[in-house]
């Protein structure tokens, strides 16, 4: 069953909210063109995979009506659907083109069912989406939180200073440096939460954060384990979106 | 003996069985590998002269259907067939290249030689500037001497390096503009392909910017519209981060490469809070578009500057990582330019700039990319706030450049903290001041953009943002002459300057009387004496725009084929007609053909008088909006400026309330693209129905004001729903309030099924919503 969060989103998306597609361009417009282009390797360049992208989440947008809640797909799931429709429909596109060309027309299964040694790829792309899901969250907080608090989260946790230096950039003392940490922590739990609520469609989604650190109530021992499950996913998204400009820029 | 022989026949067997692995292997194996060379040139070369051959038969193809649409008048088609001849002849060049260079080389191993050359050369062709001098279709530029060429951006104007005559230099001097060596001349013209919108965007701000001293002189004629620029030659941003980085190494800048580069990023500021002063936001900031001349940062390009206080939609223009998302977000949501303070998207795209000098990337991660390099943690902070969420932003560039000055005057920069920042402090800002600037530049800022567009009220968007912050409060000291002064805390930003302005205008943006303006007579004069030309000009636009979509070379390529076919046919007809003659057999006269002729000569006669007719209806509804506009304006203000009837261009193509209309309905319709096409004809007969009732529609058109209007409902409702009273009450007050040339609006939306379609009705004037509700009744029942 759908949460109130997620319902809503799926309203917007029905009114065509255009702000609504913005905001998932924004969160998973990075993962997908990283799979599409895993995908496509060889045969679609990043200005392809980045138009393929926003088909795909345009595709979402139109085909929200068509969602089923009875059928227990997750949102990862149903969105990899969507993007790999949306890349078999282009390679068709192409074949036609080239048809008698003499070239094997392309099966999108076998990049994605070739063993290769390491993390499955929809694991990988899994961690992939509910990275984004935090990132989102953590966006949330920096348009929420008062600046120079989150600035204080920021080199604290984010670029990792220490307590000291962080207090002495800021001419306050360490008690207030960690009180106004807590209170951002607070805030990212909440929004956190809130995110992953939105795009997850299965009870199992819902429990993501929690199996990787990010407990909505935690005890006070998680503080630490949260704080470096953000930091570690802050600078896994600051790879894929730096990975992802490199792409683009060629 | 035997023995002996056995070990010859074993050595024998061994030597021959080592020359067959390691002589005739490898000889068969090349054998093999020069027989797929060869069958692959072989087969390269047959596949591309199919290619070709398919290329000229579909070319043969398509040169009929070009000819038949330009002798029906149909230049879109005849266009868009010439197009797919222009593809099929790039395609058959393309081929030819590969039989005749690409395969051969590839044959003869030299490959490396030809690689991806047939890629290269149309990209450089396709990136090469312009012609040096402008075309004849463009014309010369009187008092200017074209010297060079620039390679335009995405707005499609041709850019031309000019050198000013010495009436011009004189002109200028007057200006206050001394040491103009060279001008950049940026031209749109009709006949090269540019559109009158991009004409109306690049002139929105022009005025003020000329005000500014940014632009030296511009020109509208009936084709061709341009402006001039100075000059500033140099190396932009980009280039000039690459050098200094290059000369740090990898862990960042030092403290000589940071502080040049620091200098950069002050000019720049200096110069932006100059345009926000002016009440202008520049809305392009990037490395691309800064110049360093002389050891000083200039910004360049002002194709997307824009009055601050413009009634215009956002729209999301600007470059990726230099952009704020916020702007897009309340750009899809519809939100005005009015709304929005645009001052701070300017100082996102500096902060951004300032993290690429530091970090010599683009920072990919929006506000929350991370400043690896060695850089003082000061800057970093000062990166931050400028690209931290719209409302957490630093209020002002004032404030933005007091951070940056304090770090460039500080003793060792990298020991500089954020607590010793002014802004952190809350230390009062001293205002930029603008001794240095040309002549020609006030030292008082005025607020042009209330001169370009009329003011309109700030709309509290962001509720949280305004929370805290206390509004200055205008006491007003003489009614007669509009003089007041200003108490309470003053905001920071453009609003300082304009508080504070020594010429205090009355509210509404109207200017105060000035010594030596002309009589009211005189201005009405030429106001009429410029709308008639407006209305010629009008005209010949009118006439010209039938033609402007222009035969391409396609179009040319097929006739020319189509000429030697003919040739070839008529000799092959005469060949054919001489043998008949001799044979004296009779010919006979298709008559079919000749009346479908007739029928064909027939309908293209009647369709161009149609549009000739509808031309000239349309030309004069669009020269009547222009002047009863440009009369309201001078009624408000008292006088015309140029961009005044562009806006009143841009007005007069919406529709207009017709005199018998019962009222006018904005169509929302939230079906358009999952109906299906029975559906859609339903909707269609019902508004048809409504129609013939008196009532006409908005919103049906992609024209701006009909997405504008679209835009500002769907903001309104928002996340509601049509069940939701609050949301439909919320959707009558702004029909209400805000757009009196609607009296309601007909929400078309899926039922609760999923199955039917429902008309929801909201609106002011209950006389046209009833008549609506019972004709769609009505309808539904019929």
């Amino acid at each position: 069953m759908l949460n109130n969060l997620t319902t809503g989103f799926i309203k917007r998306l029905r009114c065509q909210d255009e702000a609504a597609w913005f905001e998932l361009w924004e969160t998973f417009g990075p993962v997908l063109r990283a799979q599409l282009l895993k995908w496509g390797r060889g045969r679609v360049g990043i200005e392809t995979a980045r138009d393929l992208s926003q088909e795909t989440l345009a595709a979402l947008s139109h085909s929200i009506d068509h969602y089923d809640p009875e059928r227990g797909a997750r949102f990862s799931t149903w969105l990899l659907a969507i993007a790999k429709h949306t890349l078999g429909d282009e390679i068709d596109r192409r074949m036609a083109l080239k048809r008698g060309g003499g070239r094997k027309r392309v099966e999108i299964d076998e990049a994605w069912m070739h063993p290769h040694d390491g993390p499955q790829a929809d694991e990988k792309y899994e961690a992939a989406v509910f990275r984004a899901k935090v990132e989102a969250g953590v966006k949330l907080v920096e348009r929420e939180a008062e600046f120079v608090d989150f600035s204080i989260y920021r080199m604290r946790i984010l670029d990792g200073q220490s307590g000291k230096v962080v207090a002495e950039s800021m001419g306050m003392s360490e008690p207030t440096v960690s009180r106004r940490l807590s209170k951002v922590r607070e805030l990212l739990r909440r929004r956190i939460s809130e995110v992953v609520s939105t795009y997850s469609f299965t009870k199992e989604e819902l429990m993501e954060a929690e199996r990787n650190g990010l407990a909505s109530n935690p005890t006070k021992a998680d503080d630490s384990l949260f704080d470096e499950a953000i930091a570690e996913i802050y600078h896994q998204q600051l790879q894929l979106r730096l990975e992802d400009e490199a792409n683009a820029i060629g | 003996m035997p023995f002996v022989t056995l070990i010859g026949v074993l050595l024998g067997a061994a030597v021959a069985i080592l020359a067959i692995i390691y002589i005739l292997v490898p000889v068969l194996k090349g054998l093999g590998w020069a027989l797929t060379h060869i069958f692959r040139f072989v087969a390269g070369e047959i596949g591309d002269s199919l290619r070709i051959v398919g290329g000229i038969v579909t070319t043969i193809v398509f040169v009929p259907l070009v000819l038949f649409s330009v002798v029906i008048g149909r230049w879109s088609s005849a266009s868009h067939f010439g197009g797919a001849i222009k593809d099929e002849m790039a395609v058959i060049a393309h081929r030819f290249y590969r039989i005749v260079i690409g395969h051969p080389a590839r044959l003869l191993g030299l490959t490396a030689l030809t690689e991806g050359i047939e890629q290269r050369v149309p990209d450089a062709f396709a990136k090469a500037p312009g012609s040096d001098k402008p075309s004849k279709r463009t014309g010369v530029f009187e008092g200017y001497n074209i010297v060079g060429s620039i390679k335009g951006g995405g707005s499609g104007a041709k850019l031309y390096v000019a050198e000013p005559d010495q009436m011009k230099l004189a002109a200028f001097a007057r200006m206050g503009k001394t040491n103009v060596d060279q001008v950049i001349i940026k031209s749109f013209s009709l006949s090269d392909g540019s559109s009158l919108p991009q004409i109306v965007r690049e002139s929105r701000a022009l005025e003020a910017a000329k005000d500014m001293g940014l632009v030296l002189e511009h020109d509208l004629s009936a084709t061709r519209f341009f402006y001039v620029m100075p000059f500033v030659p140099g190396e932009d941003l980009t280039k000039v981060t690459l050098r200094l980085h290059s000369i740090a190494g990898p862990t960042g800048l030092g403290v000589s490469q940071l502080l040049e580069g620091i200098g950069h990023i002050a000019d720049l500021a200096h110069t932006l809070s100059r345009y926000h002063s002016g009440g202008l936001w520049h809305k392009d900031v990037k490395p691309d578009n800064i110049i360093i001349s002389n050891g000083r940062a200039h910004l360049v390009d002002l194709g997307l500057v824009t009055p601050l206080r413009s009634a215009m939609t956002l729209t999301t223009h600007g470059t990726e990582y230099f952009r704020d998302p916020e702007l897009v977000r309340l750009a899809l949501k519809g939100v005005k330019v009015h709304e929005v303070d645009g001052a701070k998207f300017d100082i996102y795209g500096l902060g951004a700039v300032l993290y690429s000098v530091v970090e010599n990337s683009f920072p990919a991660h929006g506000g929350l990319s991370q400043v690896t390099k060695r850089c003082p943690e000061s800057l970093r902070w000062v990166i931050r706030r400028a690209m931290t969420d719209y409302d957490r932003r630093y209020n002002s560039m004032a404030e933005f450049l007091a951070d940056v000055r304090a770090i460039q005057g500080a003793t060792d920069p990298f020991a500089l903290l954020p607590k010793d920042l002014p802004s952190f402090n809350g230390d009062p800002i001293p205002m930029p001041e603008y001794e240095d600037e040309p002549e020609s530049m006030p030292h008082s800022p005025k607020n042009f953009g209330a001169k370009e567009v009329a003011a309109a009220p700030m709309k509290d968007v962001f509720a949280g943002a305004s929370a805290g912050r206390t509004r200055p409060t205008l006491v007003v000291t003489d009614w007669l002459t509009g003089r007041y002064r200003v108490s309470g805390q003053t905001p920071a930003g453009g609003n300082v300057h304009r508080a504070s302005s020594p010429e205090p205008r009355a509210r509404g943006g109207r200017p105060t009387p000035m010594i030596g303006r002309p009589t009211a007579k005189e201005q009405r004069q030429h106001a009429r004496q410029r709308v008639h030309s407006a209305r010629e000009r009008a005209h010949i636009r009118m006439n010209q725009r039938r033609y402007s979509n222009s035969p391409n070379a396609g179009v040319f390529v097929a006739v020319g084929l189509f000429a030697l076919l003919g040739v070839v046919a008529l000799g092959a007809m005469g060949i054919a007609s001489y043998d008949w003659m001799s044979k004296k057999q009779s010919v006979r006269v298709h008559v079919d053909e000749r009346g479908a002729a007739e029928a064909l000569a027939q309908e293209s006669a009647q369709r161009a008088t149609y549009y000739a007719q509808r031309g000239k209806e349309i030309s004069d509804e669009i020269t009547e909006a222009v002047e009863s506009r440009v009369e309201e304006l001078k009624g408000e203000n008292g006088d015309i400026a140029l961009p005044d009837v562009f806006r009143a261009l841009a007005r007069a193509a919406t529709v207009e309330r017709s005199e018998d209309s019962k009222g006018v309905l904005l169509i929302l319709n939230d079906l358009q693209e999952d109906a299906d096409v029975e559906t859609n004809l339903g909707i269609r007969k019902n508004l048809h129905h409504l129609n013939k009732q008196g009532i006409d529609f908005l919103g049906l058109g992609d024209h701006e004001r009909d997405v504008d209007l679209l835009a500002g409902a769907r903001a309104t409702i928002g996340n509601g729903l049509p069940t939701d009273a609050e949301t439909m009450s919320r959707l009558s007050r702004w029909v209400q309030t805000e757009h009196e040339e609607i009296d309601g609006i007909i929400w078309i939306l899926w039922s609760n099924d999923g199955r039917t379609v429902e008309y929801q009705l909201v609106g002011t004037d209950e006389n046209v919503l009833r008549l609506a509700q019972k004709t769609l009744e009505a309808e539904e029942q019929r």
